[in-house]
């Protein structure tokens, strides 16, 4: 079933270059349907996962460590020493104002709501989601994945969905994990290198931070995760031939990943500012 | 396992640590892995010596292939790096209108897109899209000249492969970079112009450039320069040291170019935080309060 599904895909979309949109320019429509196969990809992905909850779960566990050796320590790292920047200059800019015990407020706006999603995504996109494409590209050059076809296995099933949902739940949770590292660095900002006391600061710490925040930011993170998945396993899956086209498929994928993960942060923060309306007040 | 498979020294130390005492335990675990790590980056280091020490010979002797690398960079990366620093410009508006307007100092957007744009994200935001898109290309794109074995074809040739793979294009970064990071900042100031008087009226267009010229000086967007050519020159060496000492097929390419990427994000933060306290300090160079 599985074949005879995506023979008609790829005969669909031979089909439509040759007939209908033939007039489109080929940048476009390369562009077009791709991204079109990419939603694809993640529908026929979100059905198996669904539709069929079992069998995979210990796989997702051991993904999920892979990633959680891999991707803690360089998450902490980027968001920590962007925050302690980020700090540093709200620091700066409010002691001019005389108002330098409100530097949570500064820190905490700008690493959760806009920082740590795009670092923590972009430390997964670059740990687990090139490794990915390079798995799954030169299983298909070796022509694994043909033979996982001529098996009657599902090799998206198999390889693809435990990966997807560890990129789901770990990305959320190396995010929210982060959050720690901002709380620290800021600390260590107002406490240690600037003139505000500890007390001062975990006041507006915790005056400051609400739950809306924390939600939004493992629900954007959850989708990031997702967009990882599906775009690096979408390139990982179509290479064409050859070992340079792995690395190619690596680039590719990562720049793509990126506009997504733009594209989403953009979305949902645009989407809780205006369903939360609080999470902007100075308090 | 991977580490051993591409540092050599660093599997030899870690199999006397093997020998003389328990694997199993956690203590040696960690001694073997830091040993491993401190190996791999001393490697890096003498590598990227090399690299600088290769210019004068590929000046002499490369130079039209660093002309090339250079012309591939700008063709290629350069969009990619403008449009995504000004999607940068673009969020540090949203921010300045939204924090700012909570103070009720909305006119001063234009201070608050200096600071962000020549003081804090620049040369950090510019280094981790350089590393995604310019680094990660020359780790895959070395790697797999690596195991197809073309570095040992030009070796064979009687060509020098790291001053002709690697030293090129250290040469086309050093020549195309600056020019490409002024555009940048460019398009993160008109991001920011865009978003904050165009899009969200946070003022009029006249008082965010009469703001964002009193804030900005010509020191800022020197040290900003200086700050992201280091960022770029150490994204160069460790994302050719890994494509070049890449090994075992197109895994191992895939693998060497995630560990590039991992230890590239790492490299521009920590340059981020390291540049700021060596150039601003504390002190957000304002000329308000002083």
């Amino acid at each position: 079933m599985r074949v005879r599904q995506v023979d008609q895909r790829e005969q669909g979309a031979r089909g439509i270059s040759r007939r209908g949109v033939g007039g489109v320019p080929e940048p476009v429509r390369s562009i077009v349907v791709q991204v079109g196969e990419i939603i694809q990809l993640a529908a026929r992905v979100l059905h198996s996962a669904l539709r069929y909850p079992r069998g995979y779960w210990r796989d997702v566990v051991d993904e999920c460590y892979v990633l959680v050796k891999k991707g803690l320590v360089p998450s902490f790292a980027t968001v920590g020493f962007f925050t302690f920047v980020v700090s540093a200059g709200a620091y700066g800019i409010l002691s001019r104002l005389g108002a330098e015990h409100l530097m949570a407020q500064f820190t905490l706006t700008i690493s959760i709501r806009e920082v740590v999603a795009f670092m923590a995504a972009m430390v997964v996109a670059g740990i687990m989601g090139t490794a990915i494409t390079a798995d799954l590209g030169s299983r298909v050059i070796r022509e694994e994945i043909s033979a996982f076809r001529v098996l009657g296995l599902d090799a998206e099933r198999l390889l693809v969905v435990p990966k997807m949902l560890a990129l789901v739940v770990m990305t959320a949770l190396l995010a929210v994990v982060s959050v720690a590292a901002v709380v620290a660095c800021g600390a260590l900002v107002g406490t240690v290198a600037g003139d505000v006391s500890f007390a001062a600061y975990w006041d507006s710490l915790l005056r400051n931070i609400t739950a809306p925040d924390l939600v939004n930011l493992a629900v954007k993170t959850a989708l990031m995760g997702f967009v990882i998945g599906v775009v690096h396993s979408y390139k990982g899956l179509n290479v064409s031939a050859g070992p340079e086209a792995v690395g190619r498929a690596v680039n590719q994928s990562v720049v793509i990943t990126f506009i997504g993960i733009f594209i989403v942060n953009l979305g949902m923060n645009a989407f809780s500012l205006a369903m939360y309306p609080d999470m902007n007040v100075l308090r | 396992m991977s580490n051993s498979r591409s540092v050599g020294g660093a599997s030899a130390a870690r199999e006397r640590i093997n020998q003389e005492g328990n694997a199993s335990d956690p203590l040696d675990k960690l001694a073997a892995s830091t040993v491993s790590g401190l190996d791999t980056l001393g490697k890096i280091a003498i590598f990227g010596f090399g690299m600088f020490a290769d210019l004068p010979f590929v000046v002499r002797h490369y130079f039209s292939e660093a002309i090339r690398q250079a012309g591939i960079l700008v063709v290629s990366s350069s969009v990619v790096l403008w449009v995504f620093t000004l999607t940068i410009g673009l969020e540090a508006a949203l921010l300045a209108h939204y924090i700012l307007g909570n103070v009720g100092a909305q006119d001063y957007a234009g201070m608050f897109i200096a600071f962000a744009v020549m003081q804090a994200t620049s040369a950090s935001t510019f280094g981790w899209i350089f590393a995604a898109k310019v680094g990660c290309g020359y780790a895959a794109e070395l790697g797999t000249m690596r195991i197809t074995e073309e570095v040992d074809a030009l070796r064979v040739m009687g060509m020098h492969p790291r001053a002709y793979l690697a030293g090129t294009r250290l040469l086309a970064c050093l020549l195309a970079v600056p020019f490409i990071f002024v555009v940048t900042l460019t398009m993160m100031l008109a991001g920011g112009w865009v978003m904050a008087v165009q899009i969200l009226g946070t003022t009029s267009s006249g008082g965010f450039l009469d703001v964002l010229w009193t804030f900005m000086t010509p020191l800022d967007v020197l040290l900003a320069l200086v700050w992201s050519m280091a960022t770029v020159v150490a994204i160069v060496v460790v994302s050719c040291y890994f494509g070049y000492n890449a090994s075992g097929g197109p895994v191992g390419v895939g693998t060497n170019t995630a560990r590039s990427m991992a230890l590239n994000l790492i490299v521009a933060s920590a340059f981020t935080g390291l540049f700021y306290q060596v150039f601003f300090g504390m002190n957000v160079a304002f000329p308000i309060a002083n």
